[in-house]
């Protein structure tokens, strides 16, 4: 369970809103303490600082306003579309007065509702075809609060306006609860809306999954390869094959969105292979699957090899089979693989896919989106490594870690690389000394803090650039430099990248004249900087309490001399 | 139907089911405050799959009007 703080502040009755929210934030595996706002007192609880919602301190402020709530204008229509455009300014400009004010105060992020506008109101169908709009009043706040978002990143937008569409308005709203308390929301859409909100704070707090694991027959087209051909399989622009198309089409978005594909299959390969290169209606290609097992073997043992061919844990990926003896083989062996219940049409796969919450993310880093290229990009160094390395001694590794031309970029945290170090710190398992993870809000508020240090490990090399791979955080005490994070993206071991980036911070420690200190949390993943800690005999003594936790202290290394580093300017 | 009224009132106003008196009102039982009502009125509305009316609704203050007003709408 992650402990949590989150407000809603709501411009109409929501109280009935904290018991299906308690449910589903603890379904989600997350305890929220809540604080739901007084109904109508947005705008104040926002602009006082004394109100009870900064006495609350959320991490997230959930910000709800009804588009008839906020604009009572919408029983007044707009003369013209210019008008009804210049309202929506207005409204937004309303609440950014007071979220400038929230920004300023609180430390927190801020989810702000997206508008709907109300399909039943005065116009009729004279809506839209009067040469005036309240949809266009709407579409104009929306539209601010777009911009904002773009350019606050503590601002994410919910997208309420979705969810209503999804669920249908006149489902959505009960109008003797509305006259009754100022209440505008039927039970379930009470429901629904508590779920969507525990989905936006799990992409908070949750690591999200980084690998879909693909089956081919039945899964990405319909039929059988082996035997229906490739001029027999069901793929393309009509009927079942139109579904499989468009299933990959949702795929290649989630790809797009930094998953990694790959593909376990028990096929003959070259018959599967054929198929993926060269069917004209396929949409995924060899060049979007990092690895893939085509064969007659075990799916789980496959499973197994993609998570150690990828260097990333079982507890990432995502195992995708229309066949259920299949997914229960996999369920079974491995647990920390989701397996999702797989529809048995594939008409629904599309929705299904989209309505995993495991690969959620309201943050799309540069990262995420070139991971695909970076994995190809690691399948040429891999190749590379086996042409130079055979049988190497010490010096011979050398020449291949020089070869590989590596530059390191250590910097100071800032505002782009905020994102990619919390998103850093949800994720990393294996490189990781005390595997604490932190929101955006955290990282920032720790990057200013004059107590705080926080760096970034950049790295490319000849082969290409593989982006922010290392985040530093320390606590600057009076006595020592206490180091509260250090981790290492998996894709940048195995180069020594790990022991420039310690003998910097061990210097900057020793520049302010002290130590560089910590704790280190063992996990059952934690072995391969478990191996660092050990070789460099930074390990010292269990801290007593049972928990396994060892007392951390580095010494002065050199930095491995194949690299070009470029350290911070202003330390 | 009274016995089924207690226990959707209890788990709504989150109290003990033996708590609510056989005849309890929103006068007389002090856990039973307006948002408590709001929640006992869709409770049972989604239970028994009946639906009041906007101006019943407010009325419907005690477990003797919730009965009679069920009943009034069961045939049976």
């Amino acid at each position: 369970m992650t402990a949590t703080r989150v407000a809603i502040l709501c411009s109409f009755n929501l109280d009935l809103m904290t018991r299906p929210f308690a449910k589903a934030t603890v379904a989600t595996g997350i305890d929220a303490k809540l604080y739901l706002g007084p109904y109508g007192q947005w705008e104040a609880e926002l602009v006082d600082p004394s109100s009870k919602l900064y006495e609350h301190a959320p991490a997230t402020t959930i910000l709800f306003l009804d588009s008839e709530d906020l604009n009572p204008s919408l029983a007044e229509p707009p003369t013209t579309l210019a008008d009804a455009d210049a309202r929506g300014v207005a409204s937004w400009q309303r609440v950014a007065r007071a979220l400038a004010i929230f920004f300023a105060r609180a430390t927190g992020s801020l989810l702000c509702h997206t508008m709907v506008a109300p399909p039943n109101n005065g116009l009729g169908i004279l809506e839209g075809n009067a040469g005036y709009s309240h949809t266009a009043e709407i579409d104009a706040f929306n539209r601010e609060l777009r911009a904002f978002a773009a350019r606050e990143p503590r601002l994410n937008v919910f997208d309420y306006d979705a969810l209503v569409r999804e669920h249908g308005w006149a489902r959505w709203h009960d109008s003797r609860l509305w006259h009754l308390g100022r209440m505008r929301l039927a039970n379930a859409a009470l429901t629904f809306l508590a779920q969507r909100y525990a989905r936006y704070l799990a992409a908070l707090y949750t690591p999200r999954r980084k690998c879909l694991v693909l089956d081919l027959d039945n899964t990405l087209w319909g039929g059988v390869i082996g035997e229906d051909g490739l001029g027999g399989i069901e793929l393309g622009h009509s009927g079942i094959g139109l579904a499989y198309r468009e299933f990959q089409m949702a795929i290649l978005a989630l790809h797009q969105r930094g998953v990694i594909l790959a593909i376990a299959s028990k096929n003959n390969r070259d018959d599967a292979l054929a198929a993926i290169k060269a069917h004209p209606d396929m949409i995924l290609r060899p060049e979007h699957f990092a690895a893939l097992e085509i064969h007659w073997q075990d799916k789980a043992q496959s499973i197994v090899r993609i998570s150690e061919r990828l260097n990333i844990g079982l507890d990432s990926l995502v195992f995708w089979d229309d066949n259920p003896v299949e997914r229960g083989i996999v369920r079974d062996q491995i647990p920390d693989v989701l397996v999702p219940d797989v529809p048995s049409d594939p008409s629904e796969y599309v929705r299904c896919l989209v309505d995993l919450p495991c690969f959620d993310t309201l943050t799309l880093t540069a990262e995420d989106q070139r991971r695909g290229q970076m994995y190809r990009e690691q399948a040429e160094r891999d190749s590379f490594l086996g042409e130079t390395v055979q049988g190497v001694n010490g010096s011979e590794l050398d020449a291949y870690y020089a070869s590989l031309e590596m530059v390191v970029d250590i910097s100071a945290a800032n505002d782009v690389s905020i994102p990619r170090i919390a998103q850093l710190t949800q994720r990393t398992n294996q490189f990781n000394l005390t595997t604490r993870r932190y929101s955006e809000a955290d990282v920032r508020a720790l990057s200013r803090d004059h107590a705080w240090r926080v760096y970034t490990l950049s790295l490319r090399d000849r082969f290409g650039d593989l982006g922010l791979v290392g985040a530093a955080m320390v606590h600057t005490q009076p006595d020592a430099w206490e180091l509260d994070t250090f981790l290492m993206s998996c894709r940048a071991l195995g180069r020594r990248v790990e022991e420039a980036f310690a003998a910097f911070l061990v210097r900057a420690a020793m520049t302010d004249g002290k130590p560089l200190q910590g704790v280190f949390v063992p996990t059952k993943k934690t072995a391969p900087i478990q191996e660092m800690l050990e070789r460099h005999g930074w390990l010292r003594e269990e801290i007593p309490g049972g928990e396994h936790q060892l007392r951390v202290k580095i010494a002065p290394l050199d930095i491995p001399s194949w690299l070009r580093v470029r350290l911070p300017e202003e330390s | 139907m009274r016995d089924r009224l207690r226990s959707i009132i209890a788990t709504e106003l989150e109290v003990p089911p033996d708590s609510v008196p056989a005849d309890a009102s929103a006068e007389t039982f002090q856990p039973w405050d307006s948002l408590g009502h709001m929640r006992i009125i869709i409770a049972i509305e989604e239970q028994l799959d009946v639906r009041f009316a906007t101006a019943e609704i407010a009325g419907l203050t005690s477990i003797d009007k919730l009965v009679a007003a069920l009943a009034s709408r069961d045939p049976t």
